[in-house]
């Protein structure tokens, strides 16, 4: 565990090396802000929630988290640094989950940044903190969702921008499973229980149920174990790239 | 991590294992769930588990909502979406016994059809002529023994009921799912059943049943006891007016209680309406319209007066409102202190049985408090306001002038109970054991012939034991009774309207008098589960911080506003009245002269609505000014402290970087 905690913390502290780190926390932070009280309407809704923040997190990760994790492998393997870094002393799964805890640390700061939206609704108003505290371990948890998909396809090229593609492409996938674009698709010739096994795997699905203040066993279930899935492909998948 | 499971066989392992737990999890693991909201909103209360575990056949509910519709109203997609998210929780709950459809009936779709059919309340949000729904509709099919085929209905889920959602869809659900209507057991000297009426009138079939009689009969099976021995059949028992009740009919009633049957009271000082005639025909004796529960309400823990009612004078009624305030031919509207109607701020808003009720007209109404030293709680229900006093029911006697009340009228700052719920444990108010037998007296004997007719056989010590059980001197769990210190609540006269629809007698409420009723009946036959159901937290949270501006805004702007309401009125007014007078178009000179008096009036009422925008629009400046802040320091402040944060750091590692370059150049430092 402590190798998992070096990597991870070489990790974190690379990010901080290059001005990048502060690019990417004003862009999430402007545009929650921006999505929060210009599209949610947070004032007019008049509320005293966060749910006009958290509406936009599953559509600001789809962008921000695979920009994140672009570099992760594909950095490395572009460098040839991953050979030096399979070279070390170090268990080869605590190097793919430092990593990945590095950027879902990193995800964390910039969270825990938006603390002036909490300090608002409090100061407006009477807002149920505890459906708060829900929506932010929720939106930290999904974010670990698709930090985990998004390291996992940065591990299959070398080239980043392409990483940063592709991760999109799969995070939207498991983001709008549940919604009637892909449900309408399916349930014209699939079984229900198809259908609804499908729209069970979206992010939109259990990331809602969160925000209300309700954290389902079967929300943690689904992204714990789909985080744990995700790891291990990316295991597999620079296992493979080594071998060949 | 041995590299030897990092094969393509292993990720199609980890795939399948993947979604085969998420499967798993997703229809085993249904209730599972950590509630994080302060009112624990998404948990069922265990009472409800109770009614759910009890269900007696399949119920299924159909949420109408018009979700298309629902964008304009917020507060009600907060409460729409908490109602969804609750029935499912109940689905989840019930072991399949509950089936859930939600219906979004679009304007003028076969899917409105259906909600107007099932019962569901629309509202007109716009002018457009569509409804907006948002209520439930659950029915009982019939189950295999063909028992069942009843429905009910929520008709509008209100927001102010929001603290009572869980028992109001409990209790709709608890009611579909019993095997058979609860049988109230009706006890007591109010003519429910014939009206006021003479024998003679209702032999001729003249009969005026009480309109809350039909109410109760929708959702009850109402059984008049003639018969002591019949209360233990009942559910619950229904007590008005009980006046003359033998010790021995009120030892029944006291080991009913103790043995944990529901009651509801109804005792008066004075009963204006539904006293029958004497055998004479004539109406009874002025001084002889009281009743109460005596000994019964001592074992209780209930205090109350029968010889004196409540005058409430800021809730008094006006006008000449009936017969008897018509003796006093005054022709001035007068509040008439002994008739009051109490609104919402009367009534107890966190008990289901009064809770989002408008107003129960009372007349004549008594008082209830609780007796010292009582082992039981006394919650009021309902209470007249503090312009209150007590009266003596004498003076209503002869001459009821309603000046009589007003003069010296001398409020005494105490609001009185004019009904409550009882609970707790109590003990018999009966501790010698059973009343002897009371037998018909012999002094009558057409009457003891007629009362031989009417009843059965008196029995003996023995059987008696037998009908009721031995008798128990203490209640073995706590009690649940609700007493409401006037009778002429239920009276028609007090809570509708009546009107006739082609030879059908039609009564239209104009109170919530039925309501009450209804709703404590239903409360306590809903037993300890309905009961126990505790009122929960509401989802909608304003901004109070932007409403008080806003308030405070138009407090400052009130008085300016109205003016220039009030001039804007006038002007059009005043060029309505010109443009009225024809007279004018005949002479040109005058047309010409009201031409320009109406051009003037335009002119002062362009200015003066110009004025009025201004005035809207300061009223919204300082929740605008707030607003503006409030979008910069959330969207602006920290990216531009970070920036500068990032710029700081960038430069300090410039220099830093410097001085150690030069100072390696200059040999002072080794580089690393």
């Amino acid at each position: 565990m402590s190798r998992t905690f070096i990597i991870m913390k070489r990790e974190l502290a690379s990010y901080f090396a290059t001005p990048l780190a502060y690019v990417f926390l004003v862009i999430f932070l402007f545009l929650a802000g921006v999505f929060t009280f210009y599209f949610g309407l947070f004032i007019e809704q008049d509320q005293a929630d966060l749910r006009a923040f958290f509406d936009f997190h599953p559509w600001l990760y789809l962008l921000l988290m695979p920009a994140i994790a672009m570099r992760l492998w594909a950095e490395e393997r572009k460098t040839g640094t991953i050979e030096f870094l399979m070279s070390l002393p170090i268990p080869f799964g605590a190097t793919v989950l430092g990593k990945f805890l590095a950027a879902w640390a990193f995800t964390a700061i910039a969270l825990a940044l938006t603390f002036p939206i909490w300090l608002t609704v409090n100061y407006l108003g009477e807002p149920d903190n505890g459906i708060i505290f829900a929506g932010y371990i929720g939106s930290l948890v999904m974010a670990g969702g698709y930090l985990a998909i998004a390291s996992c396809v940065s591990a299959v090229t070398k080239n980043q921008v392409i990483a940063f593609v592709m991760g999109v492409v799969v995070c939207f996938i498991f983001t709008i499973a549940g919604q009637p674009l892909v449900t309408d698709f399916f349930s014209s010739w699939a079984p229900r229980w198809a259908v609804e096994l499908i729209a069970s795997f979206s992010f939109l699905t259990h990331f809602d149920a969160i925000i209300e203040g309700v954290i389902d066993v079967r929300d943690v279930v689904y992204f714990s174990t789909l985080i744990g899935f995700f790891l291990y492909a990316n295991a597999v998948v620079i296992e493979f790239k080594k071998a060949s | 991590m041995k590299r030897g499971f990092l094969t393509a066989g292993g990720l199609v392992f980890a795939a399948v294992l993947f979604f085969g737990v998420n499967a798993i999890t997703g229809a085993a693991w249904k209730s599972a769930r950590f509630d994080f909201t302060e009112g624990k909103l998404y948990t069922l209360s265990p009472s409800t588990h109770d009614v759910l575990k009890g269900l007696y056949r399949p119920v299924s509910l159909r949420l109408y909502y018009s979700k298309s519709m629902a964008n304009a109203v917020p507060e009600i997609r907060t409460y729409a979406k908490r109602v969804k998210e609750l029935l499912e929780e109940y689905v989840a709950y019930s072991d399949n016994k509950l089936s859930l459809e939600i219906i979004d009936p679009e304007p003028f779709t076969e899917k409105e059809d259906r909600a107007m059919k099932d019962g569901v309340q629309g509202v007109p949000l716009d002018e457009t002529g569509a409804r907006f729904y948002f209520g439930l509709h659950a029915d009982a099919g019939k189950d295999a023994k063909g028992e069942g085929g009843v429905a009910d209905v929520i008709s509008f889920f209100q927001l102010g009921k929001e603290q009572f959602l869980e028992y109001d869809i409990t209790q709709l659900i608890h009611g579909l799912g019993r095997e058979s209507r609860p049988i109230v057991g009706v006890i007591g000297q109010l003519p429910l059943k014939f009206g006021a009426v003479s024998v003679a009138a209702i032999k001729r079939g003249e009969v005026q049943p009480y309109a809350i009689l039909e109410e109760m009969q929708k959702f009850f099976d109402v059984r008049f006891i003639e018969d002591m021995r019949e209360i233990t059949g009942a559910d619950i028992l229904l007590i008005v007016h009980p006046k003359e009740l033998s010790d021995r009919a009120l030892y029944f009633i006291d080991q009913y209680v103790l043995r944990g049957g529901r009651t509801l009271v109804f005792v008066d000082p004075f009963a204006e309406f539904g006293t029958l005639p004497t055998k004479f025909g004539d109406l009874p004796a002025m001084t002889d319209r009281g009743s109460s529960l005596g000994r019964l309400f001592d074992a209780w823990g209930i205090e109350y007066d029968v010889n004196k009612f409540v005058g409430d004078r800021r809730n008094a009624e006006t006008g000449t409102t009936g017969f008897e305030i018509n003796q006093s031919a005054n022709e001035e509207v007068v509040r008439y202190l002994p008739w009051f109607r109490l609104g919402s701020e009367s009534l107890n808003q966190r008990d289901p049985a009064t809770s989002g009720l408008e107003h129960i007209d009372f007349a004549t109404a008594g008082a209830l408090k609780p007796k010292s030293g009582a082992t039981t709680t006394f919650m009021p229900l309902v209470v007249t306001s503090q312009d209150s006093k007590l009266f003596e029911t004498s003076e209503l006697v002869g001459n009821m002038d309603p000046e009589k009340f007003l003069r010296n009228f001398e409020p005494v700052g105490q609001n009185f109970v004019v009904a409550a719920r009882i609970t707790g444990l109590v003990k018999t108010a009966f501790p010698g054991g059973p009343p002897p037998v009371e037998l018909p007296k012999e002094t009558d004997k057409a009457a003891k012939e007629d009362e031989a007719k009417k009843k059965p056989e008196m029995p003996s010590e023995v059987e008696v034991e037998r009908w009721t059980y031995p008798p128990i001197g203490q209640s073995e769990k706590p009690v649940n009774l609700i007493v409401v210190a006037d009778t002429d609540v239920l009276h028609n006269s007090r809570w509708t309207m009546s009107g006739d629809f082609y030879g059908h007698k039609t009564f239209t409420p104009t109170a919530s008098n039925g309501e009450f009723v209804v709703n404590a009946l239903e409360n306590l036959v809903g037993g300890d589960d309905l009961i126990s159901l505790r009122s929960r937290g509401t989802s909608y949270r304003p901004f109070v911080r932007l409403h008080r501006l806003a308030q405070d805004a138009e407090e400052r702007y009130r008085s300016h506003a109205k003016e220039l309401e009030d001039r804007v009125q006038g002007a059009e007014m005043e060029i309505k009245n010109l443009r009225s007078q024809n007279i004018y178009e005949k002479e040109p000179g005058k047309l010409a002269a009201r031409e320009q008096v109406i051009r003037d009036i335009y002119q002062e009422m362009f200015e003066a609505r110009k004025e009025q925008r201004d005035v809207q629009r300061k009223l919204r400046e300082d929740i605008d000014a707030l607003a503006a802040k409030l979008r910069f320091l959330n969207i602006g402040l920290m990216p531009l402290l970070i920036g500068f944060l990032a710029v700081g750091i960038g430069v300090y590692r410039h220099f830093r970087h410097g001085t150690r370059w030069s100072a390696e150049k200059q040999g002072e430092v080794s580089p690393s």
